[in-house]
């Protein structure tokens, strides 16, 4: 009898568990969503390198002085 | 504690930070990730944030991840309960509603819930957060109380203790329900 009323009390728990997490379940795509922000890094470096690599071509030149000031302005050596 | 071939094959692809791996383990394990996480904190938005923060900080540190205490299931349940913890202590919300006792003498006769889904959704909302993903682990996934006890950090006898404790509180208010319709 105690067990019929356990198992009764367990399925019952069960099922108003159940409707708690369908109410509190994340919108649909959710998966993919955590699978984008697991992702992100590499790609954020390779827009990265680019701009890196361009800083340091600019910085490059002005430290080789091929740009210098004449005039107060920046201009190219001849 | 990994099981077979493919839970192994499955932790060696999230070792090696396989996008295939990680997919997988989603599909696995994310419904019962959400699920502890859903009846603590209650807004999907919530839910999404804390479930999201659970997978990332596992795939980073599936490293640490020790196959022999616990399953992989457990593992992220793990994650994602602390975590569900932590989002409700910076909005200092509470936690649990009833303290944890030592062994005790648990009555032979379990508390009746009744039989009305309606009345026994709302008396487990009247539970706070951590008390609702006890029951949740416990009756809803199944889980052996040894590993509840992992996850939760506490001792499976205190556990069982509080469980019943649980259930009597939901009975009484279930009654009182009753009694002011």
């Amino acid at each position: 009898m105690h067990n019929a009323t356990d198992n009764n009390s367990n399925a019952m728990l069960r099922a108003a568990i159940g409707r708690l997490v369908e109410q509190s379940a994340p919108a649909t795509g959710w998966e993919r969503r955590v699978m984008r922000a697991a992702a992100p890094r590499r790609r954020r470096l390779r827009l990265l390198w680019p701009s890196a690599a361009a800083a340091a071509a600019v910085l490059a030149l002005i430290c080789s002085g091929w740009w210098r000031v004449e005039g107060g302005k920046y201009q190219a050596k001849n | 504690m990994v099981k077979d071939d493919d839970s192994a094959k499955l932790l060696e692809g999230l070792r090696q930070g396989s996008r295939k791996a990680r997919a997988e383990t989603l599909r696995r394990y994310g419904g019962y990730v959400a699920a502890v996480v859903g009846v603590m904190l209650r807004d999907p938005r919530d839910v999404e944030e804390v479930v999201q923060d659970t997978f990332l900080g596992a795939f980073r540190d599936i490293g640490s991840y020790d196959g022999s205490a616990a399953s992989l299931a457990t593992w992220l349940r793990s994650i994602a309960y602390h975590r569900a913890v932590d989002f409700l202590r910076r909005r200092n919300l509470p936690l649990e509603s009833l303290p944890e006792h030592l062994a005790e003498e648990l009555p032979e006769e379990p508390p009746d819930l009744g039989d009305d889904v309606e009345a026994l959704t709302r008396a487990l909302l009247t539970l706070a957060p951590a008390d609702r993903s006890l029951l949740t682990m416990v009756y809803f996934d199944d889980l052996p109380l040894k590993d509840v006890a992992y996850i939760t950090g506490t001792n499976p006898t205190a556990l069982a203790a509080k469980l019943y404790r649980l259930r009597n509180k939901l009975a009484q208010t279930i009654n009182a329900q009753r009694n002011r319709q």
